[in-house]
């Protein structure tokens, strides 16, 4: 049916949306997958014509918040110092690239949950401004602000090379 | 007046109307400092875009695709699906019999992908037990976890020294899985299945609704075929004697 060829379609897309907010890639799909079961129950609860992808990232970031929430309070350590590192496959690049993308894994670990989705939503996944404020349920100028904020936060921490 | 730098980020973003982006652009003109403060966002924007874009070339876990293929109702596979439900579905009758567990073999249904098998379980667990807040299983984060007095009873129960009211949840086997979690099995009036610790809460890997005649649940093994089909499935090693289950519990389950 529609629903599932859609989310087959949609699936790098949110594996890379999970990647961007966990950093860890074995938590990122089971994220990943939380939110496609999540989907599979819900799905009556989408409107078929409204867009499914946005539908899934706000699926994705709310599993994202519960997740981290009872990561708080089980007082787990939040990551690990070299989990940034292990996007995509870094033997195939060289050293010094593996360390300049590392640091952006690190960077965005760093940031406060509500800047983070925000600069996935808008960096990561490309959406526009107004897209990524409907998801995150926010007003546009709650987004531009997270945003700003993050940017600016990210940029400080990578330097000016960034 | 400068813009800020939110206009600025904006502006790199191509989020400005044509008015706005006049605007800018005439700042910038006038100010070279104003340009690389706009370089600069859209050089971030590239290097945390190109960080992350070798996810999408990443395969796709076949534990996805099985998950999305096995809720499709019209693929090949359907009439193995509807074979699984049925059999599910008519377990009630075949929980009576009393054949020793070790003479079993595996169904059929237990090779296939534990998604697919949890997904089916799902779908049994929805009719026969009502998921919401309080009761035995709770839908949270996308699955199936235990709350209220099963919770309870996983967190602190022990096969050892069963409680002593009949109509508590009583603890099967307590073994470790091949993710190295600690699973257990339990069953009660309500309901049967395993549990696995996982993130500090029990995570029900499998369910299926319970025996609502006392003497079963009383015998010292789970009567119930499916679930010690589950656990031959998942564990790794042997289950924990009475001593281990005893440290296990007294360590929280870590």
């Amino acid at each position: 049916m529609a629903f599932e060829s859609e989310l087959l379609v949609l699936l790098p897309r949110l594996r890379r949306f999970a990647r961007s907010l966990t950093y860890d890639p074995a938590d990122a799909d089971d994220l990943c997958q939380a939110a496609l079961e999540r989907a599979l129950k819900a799905r009556d609860s989408w409107a078929e014509g409204t867009k499914l992808d946005s539908w899934m990232y706000r699926i994705m970031r709310n599993l994202h918040i519960d997740q981290a929430r009872a990561r708080n309070r089980a007082a787990r350590t939040f990551m690990p110092e070299e989990a940034g590192e292990h996007v995509g496959h870094a033997g195939d690049r060289d050293v010094e690239n593996v360390v300049m993308l590392g640091d952006v894994g690190r960077a965005m670990a760093q940031l406060p949950q509500e800047q983070r989705e925000a600069v996935a939503l808008v960096l990561v996944e490309g959406l526009a401004y107004k897209d990524a404020a409907d998801i995150l349920d926010i007003p546009m100028g709650t987004l531009t602000s997270r945003l700003v904020r993050g940017r600016q936060a990210l940029m400080n921490m990578m330097g000016e090379a960034a | 007046m400068s813009p800020d730098d939110a206009t600025l980020m904006a502006y790199a973003d191509g989020e400005l109307d044509p008015v706005e982006r006049a605007a800018v652009e005439a700042a910038i003109a006038a100010d070279p400092e104003l340009a690389e403060r706009v370089a600069a966002h859209r050089a971030l924007r590239n290097q945390v875009n190109a960080h992350f874009a070798p996810v999408i070339e990443e395969d796709v876990p076949d534990r996805f695709r099985a998950l999305l293929t096995a809720a499709e109702p019209d693929v090949d596979t359907a009439g193995a699906e509807d074979a699984r439900v049925v059999d599910l579905a008519s377990f009630r009758d075949q929980q009576r019999r009393t054949e020793p567990v070790a003479a079993r073999r595996l169904p059929a249904w237990a090779n296939l992908t534990a998604l697919a098998a949890t997904l089916v379980l799902g779908i049994a667990v929805g009719r026969f037990v009502v998921g919401t807040n309080g009761g035995p299983i709770q839908l949270r984060d996308g699955g199936m976890q235990a709350g209220g007095e099963l919770a309870m009873a996983l967190d602190k129960g022990l096969a050892s020294q069963p409680s002593a009211d009949p109509a508590a949840t009583r603890i099967g086997l307590t073994y470790k899985d091949r993710d190295g979690r600690f699973c257990r099995s339990f069953d009660s009036a309500a309901l049967s299945g395993i549990a696995c610790r996982d993130a500090g809460a029990w995570r029900v890997e499998q369910a299926v609704g319970g025996q609502q005649h006392s003497n079963a649940y009383r015998q010292a093994s789970s009567g119930d075929s499916r679930i010690m089909a589950g656990v031959t499935d998942m564990i790794a090693g042997a289950p924990l004697n009475a001593q281990q289950e005893r440290a296990a519990r007294d360590n929280g389950w870590r």
